[in-house]
């Protein structure tokens, strides 16, 4: 009897749990798993679609990133506030980029790392399902699409690669819990830039049809419809960006392949390339809001604004030593034909040349970039030389768009004048001074600064005693003095892209050799991916360092003795 | 069947059952009888109400009445002269039997109690295989009856603080309406996000897994047990590892006839003070009359041209008949200079002139709380019932919330089919109605903005020109800093946020006994919550700057839909294998579903006035919805042997299947193995003076299930389109705690009865929620990666101290010590918040690396990681301590912190030279970072170290406590009874954030500098920051919130928790048995803490509690509580 009992009990418990096991099955109704998100030609299209959104987020969407850390290390903006680690970089403060698990900049030192990362496997996976089968409609489409992912791949590996020393670069091969290997940055670099040529191939194959180009307005949203000629153009001229200003030394900017940069950029953008940005459903770039509200997030220090100076300020400024400089809280006022800044001889007479007021139309362009603060609305915080009496004020009719916070609108995220000085700097170092020069005027000519006709590598620019650039002499970098074409190309493309794209200035200082001594030159592989990679934080990647700064990886004395 | 159509069933089920009880109710007979009289008391011949006289071979029992007499009438068609054990049990003494024939007629028989110090002949229901005395339980459990609760809570668990050795029980948050946070023992999760870290509660078998436990009702309890660990609970399985309690609820009487009694308690609560220590004195420059403030200048206006009183100008930016306000006058420092932030010379010293206002006490007031129950009880025929409604109202202690109204009707019944065969059913509706605003304006926390924003001259009830109460009282323009200005009253007016749930819980269980061998027992539980809540402000909202979202008034919708479902079927087999050996089989099967479902949304911008409808809103209209469904289903096996009655031993197997397990391990097996000796039953046992000696030991094993979403890999989807979220972990297990339980209750001289506890538990396969390979695209993962373990101490002491006739006094106290560590972390280390988004970030560290730090354990759980300012010279590094001391560059000031001062200065000089402003450079500074004369220096690496100029990170405390005690006594005179209890934590740490917002808007009465002369006055920036150079992460008090040994303060305290006076009356005009209390609930806590109270903690995050987020984030206190009670018994 007993026997029969449990042997029963056996037999009915084996049922049971059979039964059971399928009915402890429970769907996730509240979100999508990858299954599902890419399960129809439909929905692996809305997924793609929404990723230039996420790129952009990832590079402008939040302020917690580098590049907060960057502006000020490079002296395109200075803050003394603590947010998001500006002050902590602060130039000449020898500060290293620390990587230690926990470091009060993590969240800042992962973003741009992180958000690549998942743009680089969403477009991966999405060819991956394209080439398992999946079908858009048409080859039209299937190529639209695809030359739209690779362009993905190619800016998450791009960008990546301008930041981080090395990272991880995904296939349509690798498994979808396969992590890869980490790459230096070059090869990084050059998988992007491979991504865009195969996007731009894949244009190439597709056409002007119902079912090819446009790209849905809402992938990339933008006034200029991307037809696939436009598309092209786009992808080239991120591609000439990513290409130089990957470099991380002098040298390694001298051994850019700028052929192929210039090509690029003359089969570029023609205009400056606009993005349709929106709060609610993006993209929205938290730091130009930022950088466009007076105050302590956004002072202006007069290393580089104050090569326009023609009154004399700057020269004083620069004969003292940099812990000096701006010492006795009366900021920096200075006198420039640059029509790029407010005009007057007097402080009063450049806060009533331009007050923002004449740009508080949505879509008006500012008259001047530059703004001479209104009384009341100086922020002397923090180091001397951080301090002036100016603000970059050039998107502030965007910013105000609305009602004064909306940050909805067209605003530039590649300007064509970037675009044509770095074709410049490909022309000078090509000895091709004449075009160089003729690309360099453009925008000098435009501000009212006398053009450059002696086109040689060492002519001072013409102005006389108020040329503009002025630029500290070595060998004690106390004086001043005329500066020649390439720092004419140099100040012409920092006032016209300051605050246009990510890291405008420091990517290109660092090319240049102006970074301050003891700048960091990039950020190491994140401490979390490190982790979670089961390295330990003090291994090394690339050319860089797990936490603080390795040999060589710190900007030596500036080009400006700074 | 399918569990959907069960719970759909069940809607009707309860109701027809009910009446078919009702009916059968009605049913009884009469007839010659025997009947059996006597009286219970104790040995000191005290009669015993209450006692319980029974016939076990019968199923007969009958309770004592108030002279201790009871009547036991056996009807007579059960009268055969057949012999049995008339017995008598009273809680807390021991049982007692003598042997009875049963004949036609009258028989009387009296029994003398002893006491039962240890109540080792309790029945004991939890974590056993079958109900068993406690002297033969292997585990320690706590259990409490209505009797040790004399001072009833809204909610049945809060009352039990104190009283259990193990339990600790708070409200971290005073807001009426708010569930008490529970923690048995230690933690067993380092990451409880989106879980439970209380106890599994189950109440008359149904498992709770929905709504809130003050929806149970406090004074329907008849007794809670508490199995603490996993040693005890591993018959609940994967979700028990946080152990069990179980509240059964009280039950019709099992004499024939109707009793009912009422019970109404009225009062009032309050805040336990007003005098929080807010600031008198500004740092606002004054006219020359000293009575009118500063306003700033501008470019063509000198500072201090104009100059307003302070009212007045707050009546000017307020009187404005528009849905906004004028903007501040921006008012003056008392110094020359803030620009850079430097903060160095300007002195938080001016008293404010005119009126001065207390805050706090213009917006609290006493409100009233009322605790009202009557039931019905008794038994008819077969039916044994019990039924009660009660009402019970807390409105808090802010003016103008409603705090929480409850009302709850309750029937029990329980119905004997035949005499081996009897049907239950327990059921609760509970309506509720919770007002869910936090008071302050734009339903911020009113004491985040009492204590942070509100400064001493602003009249709070100020009414403006049209009637309505201002909107700004304070705030950054009127203040050089500071945030808030914000009012109270006037969104109490024209804001509003109500929640109203009704529950509906029942359970029907039945019990078969075919013979004495077997017993099949079934349950079925259905628990439903349906909760409403309706949120807005009203069109025309008045707002400091123009808001259409506000001023034309905006509304948030949302219901929550909770349902949960739990069946079990059990039999137990008994078989006498020996004469002297019994064993025990028991099987049972278990299935739960609990549903969730929920839906909200919102709308802006009202189109008609006062019409509260989203359809009334033109924009922004939003919606969402959740929903997740869990099943869970155990298997269970155990079995029991008793040699002798002195040696027991037991074991249980249980196999849990859940769908919140990965598809890969969905099943998980959980179990223990113990036993009791009980040595004071052997025949060779002699020692005098010791008596009920037992020893104890089980080890066991529970779990704890992972969140609902653990499991899959989710994308998160919005308008700007997906993106990836986390990966999915098909082979995620649940956290398996193994708990070793061993202890021994003894009882010395009679007089003195003991139980200790040792445990040590470890908790595998922590849940953790790790960050993956950015590559992958998912930016986490939750997987099993670490062990969790806790040693535990607990001691209970019950000592009656006088027992005679009229006077009883009796002490009961209790103990425990709970160690939690690390052991294991298979992922790196790292660091979680407590959950405020202020400052906390980097709270805790996770780690299980060995060693000591600070004087800490590095991997105990807990501890609290924060800057460090040095107290001391031996604080410093060895290279800097030479310089260190009086005379030398660095010395101790008077409130007891090193400072530089440079060498031949002292810090007395600060404004006798003028040395405030002056700074040792970087350069020049050990530390590569530049210090401010006189402030506070926070350790730092030095120069040329890693991670130099960054403050270092010190254990600055914990905020698990050292140990906790509870002591009660009640002392009874005839029929005056005075109770209370006191229960203490002790050793553990707070952050005290709302300091560090005060240092911040300088709403901090430390830094008052009305009283400091010359030398001991400090500037602003030394409570604040070190200087405008030196920013956030690197120096001062306020340091952007984060924890610093100065904020970071010993939390240690002891609540008078309860304290009644009662008398009983008995019957007056010979009706009742009536009963009137004075009773004070949490009259006065002992402690240093600086903060409003101590009982405080931040709930959720990765912790899970706020008995751990132990910060001090603007919650509501612990409201005290005055009431008068009357009762009585028909």
């Amino acid at each position: 009897m007993t026997r029969k009992f449990f042997t029963g009990a056996a037999i009915a418990a084996l049922v049971g749990l059979a039964a059971c096991e399928k009915n402890l099955e429970v769907t996730n109704p509240n979100s999508g798993d990858t299954k599902r998100v890419l399960g129809t030609p439909n929905d692996a299209e809305a997924l793609l679609g929404t990723y230039f959104k996420r790129f952009m987020s990832g590079v402008y969407g939040n302020g917690t990133d580098l590049e907060g850390m960057a502006n000020v290390m490079s002296l395109e903006n200075y803050s003394s506030l603590a947010n998001n680690c500006q002050n902590q970089r602060a130039p000449f403060s020898g500060a290293a980029n620390d990587n230690s698990p926990g470091n009060a900049c993590r969240g800042e030192q992962f973003r741009l790392y992180s958000y690549m990362a998942e743009v680089d496997r969403v477009a991966s996976s999405f060819l991956a399902q394209v080439e398992g089968g999946l079908t858009l409609g048409s080859v039209a489409r299937d190529n639209r699409d695809k030359a739209y992912a690779e362009f993905l791949r190619g800016l998450a590996r791009g960008y990546v690669s301008l930041m981080h020393d090395s990272a991880a670069v995904v296939s349509t091969a690798t498994g979808p819990q396969e992590a890869g290997d980490l790459l230096g940055y070059k090869a990084v670099n050059d998988s992007a830039m491979a991504a865009f040529q195969r996007a731009l191939d894949l244009t190439a194959l597709s056409s002007n049809t119902a079912e090819g180009f446009p790209l849905p307005s809402d992938w990339i949203p933008s006034p200029t419809g991307m037809n696939k000629e436009e598309f092209s153009k786009l992808i080239r001229s991120y591609r000439a960006r990513l290409r130089a200003d990957v470099a991380r030394t002098p040298a390694e900017r001298a051994a850019v392949s700028w052929p192929a940069v210039i090509a690029d950029v003359q089969n570029g953008i023609t205009a400056d390339h606009l993005i349709t940005t929106s709060t609610t459903s993006g993209p929205s770039p938290s730091w130009r809001n930022t950088y466009l509200t007076f105050g302590l997030w956004h002072q202006m220090t007069p290393f580089i604004i104050g090569m326009a100076d023609t009154s004399g300020s700057y020269a004083a400024w620069i004969a003292q030593p940099v812990s000096q400089r701006g010492s006795g809280n009366n900021g920096f006022f200075m006198v420039t034909p640059d029509q790029r800044f407010p005009q007057g001889l007097t402080r009063a007479a450049q806060q009533a040349d331009f007050t923002l007021s004449s740009c508080q139309t949505p879509s008006t362009e500012c008259k001047r970039y530059y703004v001479n603060r209104p009384s009341g609305a100086d922020q002397y915080a923090g180091l001397g030389f951080g301090w002036s009496n100016y603000d970059n004020v050039r998107f502030y009719s965007w910013k105000i768009a609305g009602d004064g916070t909306a940050r909805n609108g067209a605003t530039a995220f590649i300007t064509k004048a970037e675009m044509d000085m770095l074709e410049a700097e490909g022309q000078y170092r090509a000895g091709n001074f004449a075009a160089a020069g003729a690309l360099i005027n453009k925008t000098r000519v435009k501000n009212g600064l006398p053009p450059i006709t002696a086109f040689n590598a060492t002519s001072p620019v013409p102005g006389g005693s108020a040329c503009v650039p002025k630029v500290p002499v070595g060998p004690n970098f106390t004086t001043i003095a005329c500066g020649n074409l390439f720092e004419a190309l140099k100040y012409e493309k920092r006032i016209e892209e300051a605050y246009t794209h990510y890291a405008a200035w420091y990517l290109d200082e660092r090319g240049w050799g102006d970074l301050p001594e003891g700048t960091p030159l990039f950020w190491a592989v994140p401490y979390q991916d490190l982790q979670a990679r089961g390295y330990t934080t003090s291994q090394i990647y690339g050319a860089g360092p797990g936490a603080g700064n390795a040999p060589n990886s710190t900007a030596g004395k500036s080009t400006y003795g700074w | 069947m399918n569990p959907m159509r069960l719970l759909h069933r069940a809607r009707w089920i309860f109701p027809a059952v009910l009446g078919a009880l009702l009916t059968v109710a009605a049913t009884g007979a009469q007839a010659q009888n025997a009947v059996i009289t006597g009286k219970v008391t104790s040995e000191a011949g005290q009669p015993l109400q209450f006692a319980n006289v029974y016939i076990t071979e019968l199923s007969i029992s009958v309770p004592t009445n108030e002279t201790g007499n009871y009547t036991l009438v056996i009807p007579a068609a059960r009268v055969s002269g057949q012999a049995v054990q008339l017995r008598s049990r009273a809680v807390g003494y021991k049982p007692t039997a003598v042997p009875l024939t049963i004949r036609a007629g009258n028989q009387t028989f009296d029994f003398s109690l002893k006491q039962d110090l240890n109540r080792l002949s309790e029945i004991v229901v939890t974590g056993s295989i079958e109900g068993t005395e406690r002297s033969k339980v292997p585990f320690s459990v706590g259990r409490l009856t209505a009797e040790d609760i004399p001072v009833p809570s809204i909610d049945p668990l809060t009352a039990l603080a104190g009283k259990v050795a193990g339990m600790r029980v708070a409200r971290t948050g005073g807001k009426p309406g708010s569930t008490p946070e529970i923690l048995l023992r230690g933690p067993t999760s380092l990451n409880a996000s989106g879980r439970e870290t209380g106890p599994l509660i189950i109440v008359d078998g149904a498992i709770q897994r929905v709504g809130s436990l003050e929806e149970i009702g406090g004074l329907d309890i008849e007794s809670v047990e508490v199995v603490k660990g996993a040693a005890g609970a591993s018959i609940y399985g994967s979700t028990a590892a946080n152990g069990v309690i179980i509240i059964k609820t009280k039950r019709g009487a099992t004499r024939e006839g109707v009793n009912v009694s009422f019970r109404s308690e009225y009062g009032i609560s309050d805040l336990s003070s007003i005098d929080y220590g807010a600031p008198i004195n500004h740092h606002l420059q004054l006219d020359e009359t000293g009575t009118r403030f500063c306003i700033q200048g501008s470019s063509n206006i000198a500072n201090c041209s104009r100059t307003t009183p302070w009212m007045a100008e707050i009546y000017r930016i307020n009187n404005v008949n528009a849905d906004t306000i004028r903007t501040p006058y921006s008012l003056q420092w008392n110094a020359p200079a803030f620009s850079g932030g430097e903060l160095l010379n300007v002195y938080q010293s001016n008293v404010w002139p005119g009126e001065r206002y207390n805050s706090i006490a213009q917006v609290v007031s006493r409100n009233p709380v009322t605790l009202n129950q009557i039931d019905v009880s008794g038994r008819s025929g077969s039916v044994r019932y019990y039924v009660s409604g009660s009402f019970t109202s807390e409105e808090g202690s802010i003016q103008g919330l409603k705090g929480s109204q409850q009302k709850r009707a309750r029937i029990n019944l329980d119905y004997d089919v035949r005499s081996n065969w009897t049907f239950s059913l327990s059921s609760l509706f509970d309506r509720a109605n919770t007002d869910l605003r936090n008071g302050g304006s734009s339903n911020g926390s009113i004491f985040g903005q009492l204590l942070r924003g509100a400064p001493a001259g602003t009249d709070y009830l100020a009414i403006d020109t049209l009637g309505r109460p201002i909107i700004r009282g304070g705030g950054a323009n009127l203040r050089g800093t500071g945030n808030g200005g914000g009012t109270f009253l006037y969104d109490q007016q024209n804001y509003f946020s109500d929640q109203t749930a009704n529950r509906y819980l029942a359970t029907i269980a039945s019990t078969y006994t075919p013979s004495e061998w077997a017993t099949i027992e079934g349950t079925y539980s259905y628990d439903n919550r349906q909760r409403g809540n309706n949120s807005y402000e009203v069109k025309g909202y008045r707002t400091f700057k123009a808001s259409d979202a506000d001023n034309f008034g905006q509304q948030t919708l949302s219901d929550r839909a909770e349902e949960a479902m739990n069946a079990q079927i059990s039999a137990t087999l008994r078989k006498q294998l020996r004469s002297d050996l019994s064993g025990k089989l028991n099987f049972r099967a278990l299935y739960d579903q609990d549903i969730l479902t929920s839906n909200s949304g919102t709308g802006e911008q009202f189109v008609v006035k006062d019409v509260y409808t989203l359809s009334n809103t033109k924009t922004n209209q939003t919606v969402s919805s959740y929903d997740q469904t869990i099943k869970n289903m155990g298997f269970v096996g155990g079995a029991n042997l008793d040699l002798k009655g002195r040696y027991i031993v037991e074991g249980t197997y249980r196999y849990d299947g859940s769908s919140l397990f990965g598809a890969g391990n969905r099943w998980a097996p959980f179990g223990r193995f113990s036993g009791v000796w009980r040595i004071s039953e052997e025949p060779w046992y002699n020692i005098p003076g010791l008596t009920d000696f037992r020893i104890r030991s089980s080890v066991g094993s529970a779990g704890n299930t992972p969140r609902f979403d653990a499991q899959y890999e989710t994308y998160s989807c919005s308008t700007s389109g997906c993106s990836l979220g986390q990966a999915g972990n098909r082979n995620l297990k649940p956290e398996t705690t193994t708990e070793v339980d061993a202890g021994t209750d003894f009882t010395l001289f009679n007089r003195l009865g003991v139980e200790f506890t040792y445990v040590n538990s470890s908790t595998k396969n922590q849940i953790l929620n790790v960050s993956t390979p950015a590559s992958l695209g998912f930016s986490s993962q939750w997987q099993n990666a670490g062990t969790l373990q806790n040693k535990t101490f607990e001691l209970a002491l019950n000592l009656p101290l006088v027992t005679s006739k009229d006077l009883q006094w009796n002490v009961r106290g209790t103990y425990d010590r709970t160690r939690t560590y690390i052991t294991r972390l298979d992922v790196p280390e790292y660091f979680a918040s407590a959950n405020t988004g202020n400052g906390t970030g980097s709270f805790f560290k996770i780690t299980a690396a060995p060693g000591k730090l600070d004087g800490f354990q590095i991997n105990r759980y807990g501890n609290v990681y924060g800057r460090k300012f040095y107290k001391n010279c031996g604080d410093m590094p060895s290279s800097v301590q030479g310089q260190c001391g009086e005379g030398r560059a660095y010395q101790i000031n008077d409130q007891g912190w090193v400072v530089w001062t440079g060498e031949g200065n002292s810090w007395r000089d600060g404004i006798t030279k003028n040395l405030w402003q002056t700074k040792l450079s970087a350069n020049d500074s050990p530390w590569n970072f530049p210090l401010s004369f006189g402030h506070p220096i926070v350790d730092r690496p030095l120069a040329g170290q890693p991670g130099e100029k960054v403050g270092a990170l010190h254990i600055l405390g914990n905020t698990l406590p050292d140990f906790r005690f509870g002591l009660n006594s009640t002392l009874t005179y005839k029929r005056l009874s005075l109770y209370g209890l006191l229960d203490g934590t002790i050793g553990h740490e707070i952050n005290n954030q709302g300091e560090g917002w005060g240092l911040l808007d300088f709403s901090s009465a430390t830094f008052d500098q009305g009283a400091a002369t010359v030398e001991t006055a400090k500037p602003t920036g030394y409570g604040w920051r070190a200087g405008g150079s030196e920013g956030a992460g690197t120096g001062g008090f306020y340091d952007q919130l984060g924890p610093n040994n100065y904020n970071v303060e010993n939390g240690s305290y002891a609540k008078l928790r309860e304290l009644s006076l009662s008398y009983r009356f008995g019957k007056i005009g010979g009706v009742g048995d009536w009963s009137a209390s004075f009773i004070g609930r949490n009259l006065l806590t002992l402690t240093k803490y600086s903060g409003f109270d101590p009982e405080v903690g931040v709930s959720g995050g990765q912790a899970g509690s706020g008995l751990i987020n132990q910060v001090d984030a603007f919650g509501f206190p612990t409201l005290r509580t005055f009431t008068f009670s009357v009762s009585s018994r028909f």
